[in-house]
């Protein structure tokens, strides 16, 4: 893969992040304020210290004004980037790459999203010019299907499938509780989960990640400058991204057990940081939680776990908040809800806060005090068969 | 009274109506590759110029849902839940289509045939149909 990374040369100073809600009393721009002024304040900068914006929302807003407006910057440069469910680790990846070129040096990567307004319960898209052939199914009837292919092919047994999955979202709903963040702060557990009424194939409610409304905030640096902003900066080791050809829909050699988008962006970025063994190596990982069956199978599309091992690693407890490498620590998509641009952006903020030992007691995790140093943030957009991938890779260590 | 595709162009209507439908394919003279829907330029060598062809009328059950609840949620409370599946052509291409039966009916690995279901009347009063998979008669796995 033609990607030489970028690794150490830019490093994040100062994050935001609002509470992800149904923030019926909040618009665009009171979201973009606070994330924006939280970032601000940590990286002890002003709207004019920043050279650079990068602004990444799927559909509240066009063009780069959207920021530009409510911040009031002057003569500043700003960019709307959308790259689906993606595209807070867009607006990140270009902040990051643009300091790391010399253009600028301070660039800030914002992620914002109003979802619930539009009144339905589920992610809304504009309606976009097709050639007929497009898929007209739900989110999660689309990742459904994943769940019958994946018992198949490693012969596990369905409900014993559906009861892994339904560990999934508990595990994620024990950590969301512990989030003053998250949209949904309660524990559920894996019987009231597989009780939900349901949606698609094997999954209930409570298999599928909720919405919310939400906004968050990265300020980049040159890495030799990072120390006259904060004295716990976050080296960036890794950018990833990969687009799908959408071959996956009408590719009969498509199984629906694998993200094969998600498998390169994770060998790209493990191949940037120098990482061999991620499950190892990495203190935490927060990924695209989505549906139940898709944070299963990224456990073996990022490398942490083996083929056909992912559900028991899951069932043992391997990526519990203090299992062996803890996945999605703040709660995950499922207890944040999907702000689409600001998701990548609010993964991202817990490694800020993990990493940096500033997490509240209650969630912290166990693998950082011995010496883990790096954490990865997954983001994906799309559907089994057409997605976008995005890994990143950041940690407290230069090399 | 006749029967009346729902969208021209997907797939064949038999006069017989035990006769099962096609899909209305193209092949490619050249590299021999399979497309469902058609299209004029292969998607895989670039020749320009392909052939019409009937795919089908059987396939096989890659993988499966049934959904409860449909896009944008429950617009038309007369549909209850209905079966969608990723079916794999004889000739290759995989298409996703609705499945006849209700959510104990599939297993992967089964071997499925096309179908008609009428949607409504025109007019004209012909049937409007579309087209769907359904397990065929004491269907096992094909391997």
């Amino acid at each position: 893969m033609g990607s030489h990374g970028i690794r150490d040369r830019v490093a994040i100073v100062g994050m935001g992040c609002t509470r992800f809600a149904e923030h019926f009393d909040l618009g665009v721009d009171d979201l973009l304020l606070d994330a924006c002024g939280q970032a601000f304040t940590a990286a002890a900068v002003t709207t004019d210290d920043v050279d650079a914006y990068w602004l990444g929302t799927a559909q509240s807003g066009m063009s780069g004004m959207v920021l530009a407006k409510p911040l009031r910057l002057e003569g500043k440069p700003v960019t709307r980037v959308e790259n689906m469910c993606a595209t807070g680790s867009e607006a990140l990846r270009q902040a990051v790459y643009a300091v790391a070129s010399g253009a600028y040096d301070v660039a800030m990567a914002v992620g914002v999203e109003k979802v619930k307004d539009s009144g339905y319960a589920g992610l809304n898209a504009y309606p976009l010019p097709g050639d007929g052939t497009a898929r007209t199914l739900t989110a999660a009837a689309m990742f459904s299907m994943v769940a019958p292919a994946y018992a198949e092919r490693y012969g596990v047994d369905q409900g014993e499938l559906k009861a892994v999955l339904a560990r999934i979202a508990a595990k994620n709903h024990f950590n969301g509780a512990r989030n003053p963040r998250a949209q949904f702060r309660r524990e559920v557990s894996a019987e009231q989960i597989c009780a939900m009424p349901a949606v698609a194939g094997e999954l209930g409610v409570f298999d599928c990640a909720g919405v919310a409304d939400g906004a968050a905030a990265a300020v980049v640096v040159r890495a030799e400058d990072a120390h006259r902003y904060t004295d716990s900066p976050l080296y960036v080791k890794a950018l990833s991204f990969v687009a799908g050809n959408g071959t996956g829909l009408s590719d009969p050699g498509y199984d629906y057990t694998t993200f094969p988008e998600v498998v390169r962006t994770a060998e790209d970025a493990y191949a940037q940081a120098g990482v061999t063994d991620p499950r190892a190596e990495l203190a935490m990982a927060e990924v695209h939680d989505c549906f139940t069956p898709t944070e299963l199978v990224l456990m073996e599309d990022l490398g942490f776990s083996e083929r056909g091992q992912g559900w028991k690693d899951v069932e043992a407890g391997v990526y519990d908040l203090h299992g062996e490498l803890p996945v999605n620590p703040d709660g995950g998509l499922k207890s944040f809800g999907h702000p689409v641009g600001a998701s990548g952006l609010r993964m991202l903020f817990e490694a800020w806060l993990q990493l940096r030992g500033e997490s509240p007691e209650e969630r912290r995790i166990a693998t950082v005090a011995p010496g883990r140093t790096l954490a990865l943030t997954h983001n994906l957009g799309g559907y089994p068969g057409e997605m976008v991938s995005f890994v990143g890779i950041v940690g407290t260590e230069p090399s | 009274m006749g029967r009346v595709a729902i969208e021209q162009g997907y797939f064949t209507i038999p006069d017989d109506p035990a006769e099962p439908p096609r899909l209305l394919g193209s092949k490619c003279p050249r590299c021999g590759e399979h497309f469902y829907p058609r299209r004029l330029v292969c998607a895989r060598c670039l020749h320009q110029g392909t052939e019409a062809v009937l795919l089908g009328p059987t396939g096989r059950l890659h993988t499966w849902t049934y959904v409860h609840v449909p896009l944008f949620a429950k617009k038309d409370g007369s549909v209850d839940a209905y079966g969608v599946g990723q079916v794999d052509l004889p000739e290759g291409p995989r298409v996703q289509a609705i499945l006849v039966g209700g959510p104990d009916d599939f297993e992967i690995g089964m071997e499925l045939e096309l179908d008609l279901e009428t949607l409504s009347s025109d007019e004209d009063g012909n049937d409007v149909v579309i087209y769907r998979f359904k397990p065929t008669a004491g269907s096992g796995r094909v391997a």
